[in-house]
């Protein structure tokens, strides 16, 4: 077996499962598989798995090599390509593909473009939004301008986390979204500023990063699950500050 | 009550998609919103305390998310993320914001102490269920710890 391969698979299958969004034991478990599978024995296979970095170290015949890898830049979150990573883990672990094929169906997923196209997260961030202010009480008035609302706070999120940080992308956006909510009710078009509001935000919420902090920190992976739960506050602060900014305009 | 759960169970949809969830975890993600939405206002109708109602709900939100994601071979955060997001006290928040910005500092506060003890309740939620499975549902290959 080339040592160098399974380095690549590893490596490869980690940054991945790290950018798209997956659980720290999910990454970690996911590279031993990998190695287990290429034919070391699962003693020989250790790897470390942070938010912002992967250390993977292998005992082959020729000695132990550890190997960190870097994972910078911002993340895209895309539960689908986690899934068909780990369904290509299960595969290669029963024997049913090669290495080889395990490496090229990661490259085709690593290139292939997301389930949902723009116009369908444009069209999911409105219906989400819109729904919303409907939960909690609203009506069509209220639906529709949620729906605006979201789709503003959605869209100027993508485009602003090209050049800024995520973080700071989020506050702009929930910035924005509330300010649109404050000016439709000093228009009178809706007594509801609130609904407006919290529909808005909605495609902001740190739905996943409070969801992985919480299954890293029970599956022991605490340094992980401490900075995952440090993201999910921030982000939570930024976009409650930002609210506040937006409705001290209108109190 | 049944327009409201219908819209939940779309809102839990279209944020599934949002994360890009995959297409057959789509349906059943939106179940487990009407579920919980149907729980937390079953419960709180039946003088339930909104904390425990919370806790209740995500708590159920979260062991059906870990038997789905069992049942389709997917990973837990696929279902779990978009059932409990119908539960976030977006309204509290919102209205401790209010009375922060308008100098009402002390209901601000007993607003958004029970924000954040619903989010508690709903984390608390996920980590029970989290336990459960893991001590009673054993992996079916264990080889890393």
């Amino acid at each position: 077996m080339d040592e160098e391969q399974i380095w690549h698979l590893c490596m490869l299958a980690g940054r991945q499962l790290l950018h798209f969004g997956a659980e720290t034991s999910r990454i970690e478990e996911t590279i031993a598989h990998f190695a287990v599978s290429a034919g070391l024995p699962p003693e020989h296979v250790q790897s470390f798995v942070t938010p912002t970095g992967i250390f993977v170290s292998l005992t082959t015949p020729t000695g132990t090599t550890t190997r960190l890898e870097r994972v910078t830049g911002s993340r895209i979150l895309d539960l689908h390509k986690v899934t068909q990573i780990n369904a290509i883990s299960r595969q290669l672990q029963r024997g049913e593909c090669s290495i080889d094929d395990a490496i090229g169906l990661l490259l085709s997923i690593d290139q292939a473009p997301a389930l949902y196209g723009r116009l369908v997260l444009i069209l999911a961030a409105a219906v989400s939004s819109g729904s919303f202010t409907v939960i909690l009480g609203g009506t069509g008035v209220e639906f529709v301008y949620g729906a605006i609302g979201g789709v503003i706070a959605q869209e100027l999120t993508r485009w602003t986390a090209r050049f800024v940080p995520r973080f700071f992308a989020v506050l702009l956006a929930s910035l924005v979204g509330s300010m649109f909510a404050v000016v439709v009710s000093l228009l009178g078009l809706s007594t509801h500023e609130g609904m407006i509001i919290i529909g808005a935000i909605m495609p902001l919420l740190p739905g996943l990063a409070v969801t992985n902090s919480i299954r890293d920190l029970l599956a022991g992976d605490l340094l992980a699950g401490v900075a995952r739960g440090a993201e999910a506050l921030f982000t939570a602060a930024a976009i409650a500050v930002a609210v506040a900014v937006a409705i001290s305009f209108h109190p | 009550m049944v327009v409201s759960t219908l819209f939940s169970a779309l809102a839990t949809i279209a944020f599934a998609v949002l994360n890009q969830a995959p297409r057959r975890a789509i349906l059943p993600s939106g179940v487990l919103g009407a579920v919980a939405w149907l729980l937390l206002n079953g419960a709180i109708k039946n003088g339930v305390d909104v904390i425990a109602a919370n806790f209740f709900a995500s708590l159920v939100v979260s062991l059906f998310s870990e038997a789905f994601a069992r049942h389709y071979r997917m990973p837990v955060p696929v279902f779990a993320v978009p059932g409990i997001i119908v539960l976030v006290p977006g309204m509290d928040a919102y209205f401790a914001m209010k009375d922060f910005v308008t100098h009402h500092y002390l209901n601000g506060i007993s607003m958004a102490t029970e924000t954040m003890l619903i989010a508690g309740a709903i984390s608390t939620g996920l980590v029970i269920a989290g336990v459960l499975m893991r001590s009673i549902w054993r992996p079916r290959r264990d080889d890393t710890r």
